[in-house]
């Protein structure tokens, strides 16, 4: 049992649900400080006060809603970005994500994409040869704890999960791709999966259309693997799965409608 | 003279054609990677609005209702063949460069939208300043885009080096999404936003109000 002085805590609303996005991120992120040194601290202040810096500016003009989301999505970008990326890139990178990927839209709740992989797909995109189409590995056992507590918490629906290793490892063995395989054994794919891909906000959000989102994302991650590098592949399908979501939202809902239309008149 | 003045000024930013009322947006995507190209096909736009508006006006009342799209396309599309020879013919380079955009000026909805709503209505004159009022406007929208997209993307405007690049020495790196299409899309929606911002007129009315829960008030 939780002490009752920490339950108004853990549901504050600054938190947002946010609690187990940043306790699932703690240990990726003390890895990387033990592998490749405290620097990464230092991006995560960096990219940490953009973001916030941009939620107050969106909070006190246009008041909207102001959490801790921007946190999470700071420290992946960190996790994700080389070691040697120049601060202004950094800086342009992180709030064209959080201004036009989140803020824009309304804040939290209202936006279609994850602001981290729009900031990465925009570094990407962008500096091409800046290196930010690597990223250090991650070994799997550091995202255990966060599989538990995203799926125990409802933040990653297991359903966007298993539609995602059934479209990467399914592509895989038709197509003959083991590098599939390899990929669903890093740290870095259980990373963008359960913090990008399955997102609450970013997923599809019908029971019947999370399944597809997810095996979208696999198929499409298979399909870039055979020309990319892991993490630009991660990206670019969890980009593009997340803008088809609210399609496949809408066709489980037309679908869901015709079904009871039929069955009562 | 105010009055007439007034027709060439409103599309500039009031009534502009790209930015309220969000047409022509296909080539304003397409050309828009450097200024000469953007300088280019505007003034191709401009010149056969005008001589479009001003054709149509002088045999408005000489069309027959029932086929008078078919007759304004005609026109209209024989003076974008006549603007896109004459530019082969002395700009081969641009037009290899425009490739199928200047032709495609025929589909552009500025062209029939102002035939169709001001030419077919109005005489010559007033005609021809309303074509040529809102050329400009899609002109003054597409150079801003394309110098937003030259400078940052290729550190350079009209092909004249502005920002040092690193390839040469210098210090900037130049920005490859904004060579692409979808920087087209959010440089224009960031444009509408801002000039939306700066005159409240132009915002739309919302299509529906998202759910916002009664505050719980404590006693």
């Amino acid at each position: 049992m939780m002490p009752s002085r920490l339950t108004p805590l853990a549901t504050h609303p600054l938190l947002r649900g946010q609690l187990p996005v940043l306790a699932g991120l703690a240990l990726p992120l003390l890895w990387s400080v033990w592998g490749d040194g405290p620097a990464v601290l230092g991006r995560v202040a960096l990219v940490g006060a953009i973001v916030l810096a941009w939620q107050v500016v969106f909070t006190r003009i246009r008041r909207q809603g102001f959490g801790l989301e921007g946190i999470s999505a700071a420290i992946i970008i960190a996790l994700l970005v080389p070691a040697t990326a120049p601060v202004w890139q950094l800086v342009l990178g992180t709030t064209f994500g959080v201004v036009i990927g989140l803020l824009v839209f309304g804040g939290y709740g209202r936006n279609i994409l994850h602001p981290a992989v729009v900031t990465l797909a925009f570094l990407m995109f962008s500096f091409a040869g800046e290196g930010y189409r690597e990223a250090s590995a991650l070994p799997i056992w550091t995202l255990v704890p966060a599989l538990l507590l995203l799926t125990v918490s409802g933040q990653a629906n297991w359903r966007v999960l298993a539609g995602a290793l059934l479209g990467l490892l399914g592509l895989g063995w038709l197509q003959a791709v083991p590098e599939a395989t390899d990929l669903a054994q890093t740290g870095l794919f259980w990373l963008v999966l359960l913090f990008l891909v399955a997102d609450p906000v970013a997923s599809a959000a019908t029971d019947w259309s999370r399944p597809f989102h997810g095996l979208l994302f696999g198929v499409l991650a298979t399909l870039f693997l055979q020309t990319g590098t892991a993490i630009s592949t991660l990206v670019f399908a969890a980009l593009m799965a997340a803008i088809f979501a609210p399609l496949l939202d809408a066709m489980a809902i037309a679908v869901n409608a015709r079904i009871r239309e039929r069955r009562h008149g | 003279m105010l009055k007439s003045l007034q027709v060439i000024t409103d599309p500039l930013l009031d009534k502009n054609p790209v930015s309220v009322h969000i047409l022509g947006i296909c080539s304003a995507l397409a050309v828009t990677t450097s200024v000469a190209t953007a300088l280019t096909l505007s003034l191709a736009l401009i010149v056969v609005l005008t001589v479009a508006a001003g054709l149509i006006s002088l045999i408005r009342h000489h069309i027959p209702t029932s086929i008078r799209l078919i007759v304004q396309i005609t026109i209209i599309a024989s003076l974008v063949i006549v603007a896109d020879q004459l530019l082969q013919a002395f700009a081969y380079e641009m037009s290899q460069r425009l490739s199928v955009f200047v032709s495609l000026i025929a589909t552009n909805c500025i062209v029939l939208g102002r035939t169709e709503a001001f030419a077919l209505h109005n005489r010559p004159m007033p005609s021809m300043l309303d074509a040529l009022g809102n050329g400009a406007g899609y002109a003054l929208v597409l150079l801003v885009v394309a110098s937003i997209r030259e400078l940052f993307g290729a550190g350079t405007l009209l092909g004249y080096g502005v920002l040092p690049l690193v390839a040469d020495g210098g210090w900037y790196q130049p920005m490859r999404l904004m060579l692409l299409a979808p920087s087209a899309f959010i440089i224009l929606g960031l444009l509408v936003w801002a000039v939306r911002s700066l005159r409240p007129v132009q915002q739309e009315t919302r299509e529906f109000v998202p759910y916002e829960p009664e505050r719980q008030v404590q006693p």
